[in-house]
């Protein structure tokens, strides 16, 4: 844009890592100053977020619930420090499974994400001795872009998560070859919601045959205030 | 590098919205251009009909007026370039009025019209495009890509398995030397560069505004170097919180509690290193251990067991970029940790081989630091109890500077020549002269003036240099990071008899 508006004669304008160095009349400098400040202004923000995977029990969620009415995708503050104070109880009614935080630009596309992986052998090639390695992961990934607006802070995204279920790892032994089976749980739970500093958004699932809750809790924050 | 997607209408309305009002140099720029003009139509109509230079002023006086304020271009642009352009036609009318002096006082024993004297000088620029060269991290995990890698035999392929991430983007620091180049040429009459050193040629002042300008270069695009305190922690999320912050910036009591908690052994360290870098490169630390482990890959007649290699530990890669007031650094970081968890044992072809098993942790992160203090970087939580797949691994980064970058100092000016032998007779002589010679001296220094005052409107005159450097986003590191996709199972094949690998579906 700067060169189309200046020309792009050699010796007016050059790009240097990082930095435009631009020769030209003192309007039109400054005019490329403010033009850099405007979108530093917009596009420079700084965010963070912060995704946790917490197994709640039912009072607990029920708690949770009353204390952000009319909303249940999201956490008011009173809501999160109840949650905060129950997770860092030893025996609390919420346990923190896993969880991380991540920061970068406003808008930008963020994530973070943890898990294990393995290696193993699920099956024979073409000739006996073929093996098949399979490489597989699991864990979370959270996928998220935060920004600001005059709603308040929005998070959109998603948090994919993955987990070995019992079952797995059963061994199968063939032409001197032992196969190893994977069940995995694997699930992808899209977000898009505006909280207020404060507040979060929560993703909740209830476990089939089981009165406890897996909720994901995401915390975005702008680091930089608005210019 | 990132860009802000932003249309270019954005940009065009704020240029042509900006600045409403008239600054005083243009002001007096142009104010200077109209008093000369009606001095110089002064003269010329005093001069008798035979002076030629006279008739010439008469005929382009009327080309020595600023146009009205024009709807379509910003005033201001306008008229800073509508007089650099009459600066330029100063310029011939003062240097025709000056030999005109000459020739009023020297008569018939004026010489020809000497060129301005141009001579030559060297400029050591190697600092402006040093070649540091960046140092991307080899990246600890389970690898991304498996392939069979071309090796002796008549099959073309000798089994071996590689497992890699050619993650590898070298870029350098420092100035391209010929757009380095390309910057001082409009400055001189002459520009070259060889090795890193300038060969500039030119008047007395081109050269001093091509000095001015290496110099503001070099005090605005010279690497800064920066040491980077990077520690990793094993830190549950209660303790994280526990320190006092604002946002991801601990405050001095937060430093201090994240050190009491580590030295309790309630946060464990997991690798420290202190970076020595430079604004801009891409460095960064590598805490960790190479495996090599044997995977049965061939089933010739012979048999292969082929070597697999894998990293584990810690492995963050920076780049920081010192931000112009110099008070902070915005680090771009790449994080992963792995660590190697209970490995299984597999028989394959009859072999038993042990497979690996890491926990990982993974993610990318910008953040701006003031020097010297402590900001968390990215990372995920400890969680004794948790899930078995949680993996602790915070980052925190302290910058410093670690030296002053060099100040806008001008390049020091050569010695002056002795005047010219030539010079002295027509000084003495121009002390004798008339009147009319001291009139139309006068009325040359007033249209220099003029041209000095018009012409600083255009930045790339000479003696009147003026650049800007605008800071871009300060990273060059994309959008991209997508290392690690949603979990899911994914597959490699290792084919018997190396012949054909299958990559996995996990990019």
């Amino acid at each position: 844009m700067i060169k189309e508006e200046i020309g792009a004669a050699p010796g007016k304008y050059e790009l240097h890592r990082g930095a435009i160095i631009v020769r030209d009349t003192r309007t039109t400098i400054q005019e490329v100053a403010a033009a850099f400040e405007t979108l530093h202004a917009r596009y420079d923000r700084r965010v963070s977020c912060e995704a946790s995977i917490y197994r709640l029990d039912a009072a607990l969620a029920r708690d949770l619930e009353r204390l952000s009415p009319g909303s249940p995708a999201h956490l008011s503050s009173q809501a999160l420090a109840v949650l905060d104070r129950a997770s860092a109880e030893t025996a609390g009614h919420a346990r923190l499974l896993m969880g991380g935080l991540v920061s970068g630009y406003e808008e930008q596309r963020i994530h973070v994400t943890c898990g294990r992986e393995r290696l193993h052998v699920a099956g024979l090639g073409n000739g006996r001795e073929d093996a098949l390695y399979v490489a597989s992961r699991t864990g979370f990934v959270l996928d998220v872009r935060v920004g600001g607006d005059e709603r308040g802070i929005r998070a959109a995204g998603r948090l994919a998560s993955a987990s070995l279920l019992p079952g797995s790892g059963e061994k199968v032994a063939a032409s001197g070859t032992t196969l190893e089976t994977s069940v995995v749980a694997a699930s992808m739970q899209p977000f898009d919601g505006v909280v207020l500093p404060g507040e979060a958004i929560v993703l909740r699932s209830q476990l089939v045959g089981s009165d406890e809750t897996i909720a994901v809790v995401i915390r975005p924050a702008l680091l930089d205030a608005p210019r | 590098m990132r860009t802000p997607a932003l249309s270019a209408s954005l940009l065009i309305l704020l240029l042509a919205t900006a600045h409403a009002d008239e600054r005083p140099d243009i002001a007096r720029a142009t104010s200077a251009v109209a008093t000369t003009r009606e001095a110089l139509r002064a003269w010329a109509k005093s001069q008798p009909g035979d002076v030629p230079l006279a008739k010439t002023i008469l005929e382009r006086e009327g080309a020595l007026v600023l146009s009205p304020p024009n709807r379509s271009m910003p005033g201001q642009g306008a008229a800073e370039r509508e007089l650099v352009l009459l600066a330029s036609q100063l310029a011939t009318i003062r240097d025709d009025l000056a030999r005109h002096a000459e020739e009023l006082a020297l008569g018939s024993a004026v010489g020809p019209r000497a060129a301005p004297a141009l001579s030559s000088e060297t400029i050591d620029a190697r600092g402006l495009i040093d070649r540091t060269p960046d140092f991307p991290r080899p990246w600890p995990g389970l690898p991304d890509r498996v392939f069979v890698r071309p090796g002796a035999g008549a099959g073309g392929f000798a089994g071996g398995v590689i497992f890699g991430d050619d993650n590898q983007h070298c870029t350098t620091l420092g100035i391209d030397g010929d757009k380095l180049r390309d910057l001082l040429d409009p400055i001189c009459s002459g520009a070259r560069m060889d090795g890193g050193v300038l060969t500039l040629k030119g008047t007395a002042a081109e050269l001093r505004a091509a000095r001015r300008e290496v110099a503001l270069l070099r005090s605005r695009l010279t690497p800064a170097h920066i040491t980077l305190d990077v520690r990793a922690y094993v830190l549950t999320r209660a303790e994280w919180v526990s320190l006092e912050r604002e946002g991801l910036l601990l405050g001095p009591e937060g430093e201090r509690r994240l050190e009491a908690v580590a030295s309790s052994g309630r946060a464990r360290l997991i690798g420290r290193q202190v970076l020595a870098t430079v604004d801009g490169q891409l460095s960064g630390l590598d805490l960790g251990e190479l495996h090599v482990m044997a995977l049965p890959a061939d089933t010739s007649a012979v048999g292969t067991i082929a070597s697999v290699q894998y990293r584990t530990g810690l492995a963050v890669e920076t780049l920081p970029r010192l931000s112009h007031d110099r008070r902070s650094v915005l680090l771009n970081a790449r994080i992963r940790f792995a660590e190697p968890r209970a490995s299984s044992r597999a028989q394959i072809a009859g072999v038993s081989v042990s497979l690996p098993e890491l926990g990982y942790a993974r993610t990318q992160s910008a953040t701006r630091i003031p020097l010297g203090r402590t900001a968390a970087l990215a990372g995920t939580f400890s969680s004794p109890g948790g899930a078995d797949d949680a993996v602790g691994c915070l980052v925190f980064v302290t910058p410093h500077l670690t030296e002053r970058s060099a100040e806008a100092r001008p390049e020091p000016e050569p010695p002056s020549p002795p005047p010219s032998a030539a010079d002295a007779p027509r000084a003495s002589l121009l002390t004798t002269a008339s009147r009319d010679v001291a009139r139309v001296e006068a009325l040359a220094r007033q249209v220099d003036e003029a041209v000095t005052l018009a012409a600083t409107q255009r930045t790339s005159d000479p003696g009147s240099s003026m650049s800007a450097i605008c800071s871009l986003r300060a990273t060059n590191t994309p959008d991209r990071a997508w290392a690690s996709p949603p979990p899911r199972a994914s597959r490699t094949t290792a084919r018997a008899g190396g012949a054909s690998t299958r990559t996995g579906s996990r990019r």
